[in-house]
């Protein structure tokens, strides 16, 4: 949508079409998906909504919700940011990043364990910050800021979504006949909206998700995000910042976060996707989930 | 004439018909179980209504009037009339039990009548079409009564998808000796360009395809077409293979290796498919089931 399109159209009618858009988008991946975004400290404008009360399984922005329980934490004094742990291999949880591929013990603050778990999405630092906040204290922080659409249920190890329930002849096995793994029913696993996301986002940028000081280490944690693909690929011009948490499992393909410009009132971006296809990686999903950001925040400039 | 006075009218003009076939007043009403001075007077009532004689009386009977003669038409079109209006329901009955069943439309018509219906399933009344997968899902997800087969993977979001079936696939044209072509015969065999059902009829499907030849190590354009037509002229003049069905009939075609790049299909319905619906689902599955393995 050009800006002089924008400058013809209501508000209103621009967000239906930006709603057509993103349908269209998702639509021509073979993809099913949601968005939200609001701009941040601007009542002027109103958020955008595509799907945003659908509940997805949020993979990875799991690690969302737990910094911010982390840093609720830290603010009530029941953790000590700095303090070491040590974490031996036998606490290792698989995956692709990080610690997940360490072999021997490590010792670091947990406040850098949450930056493992933000920067590079480390599994194993986001099963050891978990346990240490603990499970009811993430739930008191969710209750505590109104993100009722959000669960954080126990960890599922998901080495492998196809395979594992069919024995260990599966890897020969055309994953398209086999049936959907657990891993992508919202019920059982974690699952979040992607308003639920913007509020959070929101909270944390309004200094409201914790003490400001907290607020600002997360901030700054999620602007470390270490990728190059879906937010990072496509906001790369001159000025332009992006504080942002990945979400990827198989399918699955999320990404929420904050773009800013200078002078302007940061933009706040969830996008949850499912592809319908089911290799480990899938390229298109990463281009649409950052195509689908881009639009929705190009859109959201014509009128600031 | 006021409409006050034709109340009844349905009913003068059964009593008109039934005079008019018997010729006598007095049959009539035996016919029709009531007296026979209620019959003339409700007769007479009728042409007092219309302003004219219907009947011509003779001592032995009754004949139509010349213009009871043109009336007779009329009055048997109101009473078809009123046939239609009092079996609307069952109409409506019939018209919500008739399911459509919508195929991609890129599968080899040969191959549906040869693999999904022979012998004939038993099915309801069905009305059949071919349309692009994308298509498809959102005529059943806006019509309970639509029941689909759509290349996989597809999103299907709320339908009720049925298992997928791999349907095994074979190289048109096929070569002299017939061999099964595993991963480096279909390397040597699949030449400059394979044609392939259009991206926008299932982006995903079509992607999955890419992926699975890039996979497999076979390098070749794949080119979009949907039109038969032009797919049979191409694999005849233009030297380009295509990918059908085993057991398509009529066009020479060598297998592929067991597993390799099968033909990925699956039945869906809406969620609140009426019963008919269903069995078509039901049936479909279990046709496309002997064909593949699911």
């Amino acid at each position: 949508m050009t800006g002089e399109l924008w400058n013809r159209l209501s508000a209103e009618a621009a967000l239906k079409e930006l709603h057509d858009d993103v349908a269209t988008m998702l639509h021509a991946a073979d993809m099913t998906g949601a968005v939200s975004v609001r701009v941040i400290g601007s009542d002027r404008l109103p958020s955008f909504n595509y799907r945003a009360g659908v509940r997805f399984p949020m993979a990875s922005l799991y690690k969302l919700v737990v910094m911010a329980a982390f840093c609720q934490a830290v603010d009530d004094g029941l953790i000590d940011p700095a303090a070491p742990v040590e974490l031996v291999p036998e606490t290792r949880v698989p995956g692709p990043t990080g610690l997940s591929i360490c072999l021997d013990p490590v010792c670091m603050s947990w406040r850098d364990l949450v930056r493992l778990m933000m920067t590079i999405s480390d599994n194993t630092a986001g099963n050891a910050v978990l346990c240490a906040v603990g499970r009811d204290r993430v739930a008191h922080t969710l209750r505590r800021l109104g993100l009722l659409q959000t669960d954080i249920r126990p960890y599922l190890p998901a080495t492998d979504l196809h395979t594992a329930e069919v024995g260990r002849d599966a890897e020969n096995l055309d994953p398209y006949l086999l049936p959907d793994p657990r891993e992508y029913d919202p019920l059982l696993v974690s699952s979040t909206t992607t308003s639920d996301l913007v509020d959070l986002l929101s909270f944390i940028w309004e200094d409201h998700a914790a003490t400001p000081s907290q607020c600002s280490f997360m901030r700054h944690v999620l602007g470390q995000q270490a990728w190059g693909h879906r937010f990072a690929e496509v906001f790369t011009y001159p000025g332009v910042q992006i504080a942002a948490k990945t979400g990827s499992l198989a399918a699955l393909s999320h990404e929420a976060g904050v773009i800013s410009h200078p002078d302007e009132p940061p933009i706040a971006v969830a996008v949850l996707t499912q592809s319908a296809r089911r290799e480990r990686t899938i390229p298109l999903s990463n281009t649409v989930v950052g195509q689908i950001a881009r639009h929705c925040v190009r859109s959201y400039r014509q009128f600031l | 004439m006021k409409t006050d006075r034709h109340g009844n009218l349905l009913r003068w003009v059964e009593y008109f018909i039934v005079v008019a076939e018997t010729g006598h007043v007095s049959r009539a009403a035996e016919i029709l179980g009531i007296a026979q001075p209620p019959l003339s007077q409700t007769i007479k009532k009728l042409e007092a209504a219309v302003g004219t004689e219907l009947f011509i009386r003779h001592a032995r009977g009754v004949s139509l009037s010349p213009a009871g003669r043109a009336f007779l038409p009329r009055a048997q079109s109101l009473l078809d009339a009123q046939q239609l209006v009092m079996t609307l329901h069952q109409d409506l009955e019939q018209a919500q039990h008739r399911v459509n069943v919508l195929l991609p439309r890129t599968l080899p018509p040969s191959w549906v009548s040869a693999a999904l219906l022979s012998p004939p399933p038993d099915f309801p009344p069905a009305e059949w079409a071919g349309a692009a997968s994308t298509d498809i899902v959102r005529a059943v997800r806006e019509n309970p009564a639509t029941v689909g087969i759509v290349t996989a993977p597809i999103i299907t979001d709320e339908l009720e998808a049925w298992p997928v079936v791999a349907v095994p696939q074979s190289l048109a044209p096929g070569l002299a000796m017939h061999e099964t072509l595993n991963k480096a015969g279909l390397r040597r065999a699949v030449g400059a360009v394979l044609l392939a059902p259009p991206r926008a009829d299932g982006p995903a499907a079509f992607d999955v395809l890419s992926a699975e030849l890039e996979s497999a190590g076979i390098v070749t354009q794949l080119r979009e077409v949907a039109d038969p037509l032009r797919i049979a002229a191409e694999i005849t003049c233009a030297a380009a293979t295509v990918l059908v069905p085993s057991g398509t009939p009529n066009l020479p075609a060598s297998p592929l290796a067991s597993g390799l790049l099968p033909l990925r299909l699956r039945v869906l319905h809406h969620p609140d498919a009426a019963s008919s619906a269903i069995h078509v689902a039901t049936m479909l599955h279990e046709c496309l089931a002997r064909t593949g393995r699911p």
